[in-house]
């Protein structure tokens, strides 16, 4: 059996209905109607151990629904959920022992104390042996780097600092499965970067399976083989990232050093300027004329060097999606 | 000034709209407390054996006490202890006369809008009370008067209060300390005709308290009479004069030194 | 079991350790609670002053009664009236799903959390006024007092099964400030003997809002006497309460999870 099985998950809210006007506000009072709205509408995958998957859509398309789902925190409205053998809603303490749930910054270290006594008690709440907690504290301040922070209160910390301390108090317990809503939301590139390689440093290491939600492209670029695409609660596709990238890329980058003036608007004449900024310049240009196009620039341009890339993973799923 | 008072009357109109429910509760909870004294009070004197007279100064003196209460306080220090300490006091560095005037404008709008939700209930329990209420008609002249040195005492100490934030970072003890000494000493927890042994009579007449509270009521309800009364009003007057003094003085060198942080 | 010691004792621990970090704030917190029961002891010693007995209580039983009132105020006070009232806050700020990660009850932690130590003090004042004014009214057994402190316990737990009841009522509305005002308003009658209050009154605050039960029985019991029968339904009341409410709280915790977004 996989590691994590959804089968035909749904799962709907009930809203009411508001209706305009003062009138409208009495009829509600008698007769409130309401609506379901459908966060999940009939999900279904299996994940491995080990996997580190991404859950990629737009905002509302039901991923953190989803991972609220599989870490017991809603009740599916229809369908079965398992994961490593245990239906998740049921909120079975050995359950919770074996999963994190990380979403974006919320916080959970005591701000008046140092890191460690938040750890501490989280190795109490968890019931890690000893030893065990000492190693894996020891493994993840190596990854994260920390070892000067863990005795200082965390509210003198930086955010940075702060964020590291976070991602150890959720870690601690060594979980086998990791949900990750959002985790490098408001943070900045160089702790993006961080961030992804810790993910993929832990994922390696422990043989954590992990399941990652994130708009931000670079982290599926650089963290997922797999991909599971949502949007308005419905799996739109599932599979390796390469194959979308393949399949519904439409354009390719041409990205080109010029070593003597080219005005804008000639270049626009050959396909989409997206960066122009001398003596570079990128241009989209649909798949079938990309070769056509390259000559183009190296023969009647002032081209001294001349790439071609693959289209911006941002732009292709937005393709994607404006297609579905 | 007239409207900047209509500002602020909007302001809390808009506040107030928005806790309907919670007004209620806020309203009614002040008055439980009293109402409990009285309740403890009539229990003391045991009534069932007699002495109405005493019994009606208990009933009057905690019935007028809810409204009395509610016409002299303030409560501002911890928000203006805020301000300060946010520093949002700069813009008064140039006029300093006007800071203390919107605290006042607050308070007796805050008072007007609190009086005029809670005069149903003043009506249903002086109903309910009414055989036992009465006051000296012929005092409300020097009540007024008292009542009016009341509100200026009560105001100012609160005020004085959240100015001590321009030197200390937590005006919680201070509060404490005032807090500790307005209920023994300003007849809120008991008429200061009942006090005998415990708390000196003198400790009571020199500390500004009495006549926070105590001494209108005791005025009202014609308890304090001929050189008593004017000896109350002398020491009332002499703490309402010596408390716009000190607020001068620790208005004035609080701006200095929150100036001189470069402001 | 063993497991909820040890994190209580640390969750107590780091609530003491956070709060020291603020030094000045807590001295003034603890001044703060002491000045409390001064102003009630200083109300009582001058309602003493003028009348031998209050509601048929005498002086000393009526600071007997006080000092249970004090102690099993500061009881709630400390370990539960923080925690219950943040959790609205939790689910508004959404922090309830955190703690529903974790592997412990979540009853548990939202009433346990945190700890305001620094009442502490008055409960050890208020436990020596208890044992001070009632061995002033005669010899009382051990075995009383041990009775008189399960009472207490009672209390405690009527107090905190009517706290989580109502705090429940947050996960379908979210608005309950005002219900704290209320609480503290209640307590101000609290302490004091509950037969000043006559007739009706009296039987509201027996049965509706149960300040008798929950204060005065055990003081009465005490240094006074109370019928077995009375004591029995008192414990059996607790235990009911104590029951109804945690079920109760699981309901509300139901909704959130299917609610929530």
């Amino acid at each position: 059996m996989s590691i994590i099985e959804v089968n035909h998950l749904k799962k709907y809210y009930r809203v009411h209905k508001k209706t305009e006007g003062f009138k409208g506000s009495i009829m509600s009072v008698f007769n409130r109607k309401y609506y379901d709205v459908k966060a999940v509408n009939d999900v279904s995958f299996q994940i491995e151990e080990g996997e580190l998957v991404g859950f990629i859509g737009p905002n509302g398309a039901g991923k953190t629904t989803t991972l609220k789902c599989l870490s017991g925190l809603l009740y599916p409205s229809e369908g079965k959920v398992s994961v490593l053998g245990y239906t998740p809603n049921e909120r079975k303490h050995e359950y919770l022992k074996k999963i994190a749930l990380v979403m974006g910054q919320k916080n959970q270290l005591w701000w008046d104390l140092p890191a460690i006594e938040s750890f501490n008690l989280n190795k109490i709440l968890y019931e890690v042996p000893e030893s065990h907690y000492k190693k894996t504290l020891g493994e993840l301040v190596e990854l994260l780097n920390v070892q000067d922070t863990l005795n200082i209160q965390v509210r003198k910390l930086s955010l940075g600092q702060r964020m590291k301390c976070e991602l150890i108090a959720a870690l601690i317990h060594s979980p086998k499965v990791l949900f990750l809503d959002e985790p490098t939301i408001g943070l900045d590139v160089v702790m993006q970067q961080n961030l992804r390689q810790f993910i993929k440093g832990y994922n390696r290491k422990y043989k954590a399976t992990i399941i990652l939600t994130s708009h931000y492209m670079q982290d599926v670029e650089e963290l997922c083989k797999r991909v599971i695409v949502i949007n308005n609660g419905l799996i739109l596709y599932d599979g390796p990232l390469e194959d979308i990238i393949k399949k519904y890329a439409t354009h390719k980058l041409v990205s080109v050093i010029f070593h003597a003036h080219v005005s804008k608007e000639k270049l626009a004449e050959l396909g989409e300027v997206k960066e122009y900024n001398f003596p570079k310049a990128t241009l989209s240009i649909p798949l079938d004329k990309s070769n056509m196009v390259a000559v183009k620039l190296l023969q009647d341009f002032p081209t001294s060097d001349l790439n071609i890339e693959e289209e911006n993973i941002n732009d292709i799923i937005a393709e994607f999606f404006k297609k579905s | 000034m007239f409207s900047k008072f209509k500002q602020i009357l909007s302001l809390e109109l808009q506040d107030l709209n928005e806790y309907k429910g919670d007004l209620f509760i806020y309203t009614f909870t002040p008055f439980i407390l009293t109402l409990v004294l009285m309740v403890v009070w009539l229990s003391v004197l045991d009534f069932s054996s007699g002495n109405n007279a005493e019994k009606s100064y208990i009933v009057s003196y905690f019935f007028f006490q809810l409204i009395v209460a509610r016409l002299v306080g303030a409560w501002h220090a911890p928000y203006l202890g805020e301000k300060i300490r946010q520093g949002d006091v700069s813009k008064y560095l140039l006029k300093p006369a006007s800071f203390i005037w919107y605290d006042i404008a607050e308070n007796i709008v805050e008072k007007i809008w609190k009086i005029t939700f809670s005069l149903p209930l003043y009506i249903i329990i002086g109903y309910f009370l009414r055989r036992n209420l009465f006051i000296s008609w012929e005092n409300i002249l020097p009540f007024l008067v008292s009542l009016i040195g009341a509100m200026i005492i009560y105001f100012l100490i609160e005020h004085l209060i959240g100015l001590s934030a321009f030197w200390l970072s937590e005006t919680g003890a201070i509060d404490s300390y005032n807090e500790v000494f307005f209920f023994i000493t300003s007849g809120k927890l008991f008429p200061l005709s009942y006090v005998t042994k415990l708390i000196p009579l003198g400790v009571i007449n020199i500390l500004p308290y009495k006549y926070m509270l105590g001494f209108p009521l005791d005025v009202l309800l014609g308890k304090t009479t001929g050189q008593t009364l004017w000896s109350d009003f002398g020491m009332q007057f002499v703490w309402v004069v010596g408390l716009i003094l000190l607020y001068k003085v620790v208005w004035s060198k609080g701006l200095q030194k929150y100036g001189g942080y470069g402001g | 079991m063993k497991k909820y010691i040890r994190l209580y004792y640390y969750l107590f621990y780091y609530s003491l350790l956070s709060r020291l970090e603020y030094r000045m704030d807590f001295i003034a917190n603890i001044i703060r609670s002491l000045s409390s029961i001064l102003v009630g002891f200083i109300g009582f010693t001058v309602i003493f002053q003028n009348t031998r007995y209050l509601g048929g209580w005498s002086k000393e039983e009526a600071l007997v009664l006080f000092g249970i009132f004090v102690l099993i105020n500061e009881f709630w006070y400390i370990f539960f009236f923080l925690n219950l009232i943040r959790l609205p806050i939790y689910i508004q700020k959404g922090e309830l799903d955190g703690l529903l990660l974790k592997p412990v009850s979540i009853q548990f932690i939202v009433s346990f959390r945190y700890a305001l130590v620094f009442a502490l003090p008055n409960i050890f004042i208020a436990i020596f006024m208890i044992w001070y004014f009632s061995q002033v009214i005669g010899q009382i057994s051990l075995m009383k007092y041990v009775i008189t402190g399960l009472f207490i316990l009672n209390g405690v737990v009527l107090l905190y099964s009517m706290t989580l009841m109502l705090v429940t009522i947050s996960f379908w509305t979210v608005r309950l400030k005002a219900f704290w005002e209320f609480y503290r308003a209640i307590t101000e009658g609290a302490r004091y003997p509950v037969d000043i209050f006559k007739g009706g009154l009296k039987l509201f605050f027996t049965f509706v809002i149960p300040i008798a039960v929950i204060f005065t029985f055990p003081a009465q019991f005490l240094v006074r006497d109370l019928p077995i029968s009375t004591i029995l339904i008192t414990f059996l009341i607790g235990g009911i309460f104590l029951f109804l409410s945690h079920k109760f709280f699981y309901f509300g915790l139901k909704h959130y999870n299917s609610a929530s977004s």
